[in-house]
């Protein structure tokens, strides 16, 4: 066990320059924490790493930046001596993933740190008692190659953008088209199941039509579009989806957007739920009517015989 | 071609001619084997199993059912095809090839012993039902023509009785040994078929489209049945005239009598092979169609594609040869009906359809129709 000490430190020896120890992302709001501090103290001293002139930060990058931020001249920290750094490492992902669930990209900014002193069967044999989670061989390596990607990644995982399955699907990708995936993920938000479509879809498209992703993305709704964190960046992803899906799939879009306005022309009241067989491969329709009473069964009911007639529905069923 | 750079036979399996005369056309002297572990475990242990294990051989017995049904599925109607399991794997390399993911792993085996053959067919030689019978489900029927005397042994075999018969399905040009045998009609050779492009980029190491039909005719001048198979069908620009022509190819080489049938299906695929062809062949953009989930939850082309597409061949079909039996393997009713104006829809109906076929072409029992 290292000897650690506990020392009130000017905050002018600590080299917060040096995130080599850093897992938690950059771009932080630090004003709540601030504020706390300034009322009540840190609560839980930071751990510093001792250095040939400065101490180095293991764990507590925010807090120390929030008591900067609010003015503290010395902090309480944890010490530890020099010379083990692998054990500082360790440490630092050890403080962050046992007081809470590590993000995306903290997992692998932990994994790639942790690299620098063990391989990956080390780090997985170690895995529970250092991420307090189970980690296979082949999911670390698979961390360490996201981290070796450019470093816009780490950015876009930590605003949520990019998910670490997403990642994973781009790493054995070219350079330009990764990069390329990159700047599409930087210019919307979607969940990571549509991030995978987006990436499938649009790798097929481009293997399909032998073209680049940067055109494809140019021809998009997204074309000539920078990131922008005012745009509604959820309804650009739509947009982008619906974009893809038609165009990887415009035979099932048109059949299914013909139905959608078959239907609508029903004008069918909320009692009454008419849907085609799915993929339009089967052949069974299906009607679902709702009724809470005799009246409103019979409304129904006559509504229901009077589709027989409507030029939507029979067009709907000959297919 | 056979050409494997291990073969492994099973300790117990007696060195009968069948097996000699195996092991004397494969060049590595056989490794004798307790069981499959060790095949496996070398297979399993490559970077790239399924290519690997084209050139692995295991000779040993087949310990399940030699005699097995078409594991077709309930809602798209299948011919009812009867299956003599007597290899798997293929040494040919097809990007769409479903045994790719069939096996686990993929195993180049042959199953030896001619006595348990005779035994199992026996009792379908001696029935009361048609049948027809084919050993292509799991391998390619004629990989093993240079080597084995399995088709050999098969063809005569089947040339001795008039209640199935055997279809002999490849994509090679393995015939020669078989041409000048008493077949009695009773064998059918048949070949899947595809557009030269298709074959050049998506069947690596097969015979191309003209030396296949060259095939198929010299077949049919020793008297023999011959049948195609349009399966897998890909869609892509320019599909449409790219199979009408191989259909007119075909019948440059074959009279429609000589046909026993035709069958046609479009790609389908189970989900998870669609990364192994994507691991495999990055070339190939054949998972890329517009597929959807069918109701056997395999991915197909969107319907009307389909519909559109067999509409164009069935019409050529019709202009060409029109008494050929041409059936869908696995399609259902509505594709059926807006293809051909009919739906086999019955239990067995289309099974009875072909049966009428073999029949007609092969000389089979008519009166067990």
């Amino acid at each position: 066990m290292t000897e650690i000490t506990v020392t009130d430190i000017p905050v002018s020896e600590i080299d917060l320059s040096d995130t080599g120890f850093r897992i938690t992302g950059l771009h932080h709001d630090i004003e709540h924490l601030s504020a706390s501090i300034s009322q009540y103290g840190i609560m839980v001293e930071p751990l510093v790493f001792c250095g040939s002139d400065k101490y180095s930060v293991v764990s507590g990058f925010r807090r120390i930046e929030a008591a900067r931020y609010a003015g503290l001249s010395r902090i309480t920290c944890r010490v530890m001596p020099a010379g083990e750094k692998s054990v500082a490492a360790m440490a630092a992902v050890i403080e962050n993933a046992f007081s809470r669930e590590l993000t995306p990209a903290e997992l692998v900014r932990a994994t790639a740190l942790l690299f620098r002193f063990m391989d990956a069967e080390s780090i997985a044999k170690n895995a529970t008692a250092i991420f307090n989670r189970p980690l296979n061989t082949a999911y670390i390596n698979t961390l360490a190659r996201i981290h070796a990607m450019p470093d816009s990644v780490l950015d876009l995982m930590d605003e949520g953008k990019i998910s670490i399955k997403a990642c994973k699907s781009l790493v054995s990708m070219d350079a330009e088209t990764m990069t390329e995936f990159l700047h599409l993920f930087s210019l919307i938000k979607v969940s990571s199941g549509i991030q995978m479509e987006i990436i499938a879809w649009a790798k097929e498209i481009c293997a399909l039509e032998k073209m680049s992703l940067s055109t494809l993305i140019q021809e998009s709704p997204l074309g000539g579009k920078e990131s922008d964190e005012h745009r509604d960046m959820s309804a650009l992803g739509k947009q982008f989806k619906a974009f893809l899906a038609q165009r990887r799939f415009p035979a099932v879009t048109a059949a299914k957007n013909q139905a959608q306005e078959h239907i609508k022309a029903l004008e069918l009241d909320s009692g009454l739920q008419l849907a085609v067989p799915e993929n339009f491969e089967g052949l069974v329709y299906a009607m679902q009517m709702e009724f809470k009473n005799m009246d409103e069964f019979k409304t129904r009911l006559n509504r229901l015989a009077q589709l027989a007639d409507h030029h939507d529905f029979k067009s709907l069923l000959d297919r | 071609m056979i050409n494997p750079t291990r073969v492994f036979i099973d300790k117990d399996l007696n060195l009968t001619p069948e097996i000699e005369y195996l092991i004397s056309r494969v060049k590595p002297t056989p490794e004798k084997v307790g069981d499959s572990r060790p095949v496996y475990d070398l297979i399993n242990q490559a970077d790239d199993p399924v290519g690997f294990a084209k050139k692995v051989l295991y000779i040993t017995s087949n310990k399940g059912a030699l005699i097995r049904q078409c594991p077709g599925t309930s809602y798209y109607t299948c011919c009812d095809y009867t299956i003599l399991h007597c290899g798997t794997f293929c040494t040919m390399d097809c990007a769409y090839c479903i045994l790719q993911a069939y096996f686990h792993p993929p195993v180049l085996q042959y199953f030896a012993g001619f006595d348990h053959y005779t035994a199992a067919l026996e009792p379908i030689f001696q029935g009361n039902n048609i049948f027809r019978i084919g050993t292509g489900e799991y391998t390619d029927s004629l990989i093993w023509e240079p080597v084995s005397l399995m088709p050999r042994f098969l063809v005569e075999k089947f040339a001795a009785q008039d209640r199935a018969v055997l279809e002999l399905k490849t994509k090679t040009v393995n015939i020669d040994t078989l041409l000048d045998l008493n077949h009695n009609r009773k064998t059918i050779l048949s070949w899947s078929v595809n557009t030269p492009e298709m074959i050049a980029s998506q069947e690596r190491g097969t015979a191309g489209l003209a030396a296949r039909l060259k095939a198929a005719a010299k077949a049919v001048s020793k008297g023999f049945r011959v049948a195609f198979h349009f399966d897998p069908i890909f869609l892509y620009p320019g599909c449409e005239n790219a199979y009408e022509n191989v259909i007119e190819a075909i019948f440059n080489h074959v009279r429609p009598k000589d046909v026993v049938w035709i069958s046609i299906g479009t790609f389908r695929f189970m989900p998870h092979l669609k990364s192994i062809i994507e691991a495999r062949f990055p070339e190939s953009t054949i998972p890329y169609g517009e597929f959807i989930t069918g109701l056997d939850n395999k991915m197909r082309y969107f319907k009307p594609l389909r519909i559109a597409m067999y509409q164009r061949l069935a019409a050529v079909f019709r202009q060409i040869a029109p008494d050929v039996a041409v059936y869908f393997c696995m399609e259902d009713e509505e594709v059926w009906m807006k293809t051909f104006g009919f739906f086999p829809g019955k239990p067995k109906a289309l099974a009875h359809m072909l049966d009428r076929a073999a029949a007609d072409r092969c000389g089979l029992d008519n009166r067990l129709l």
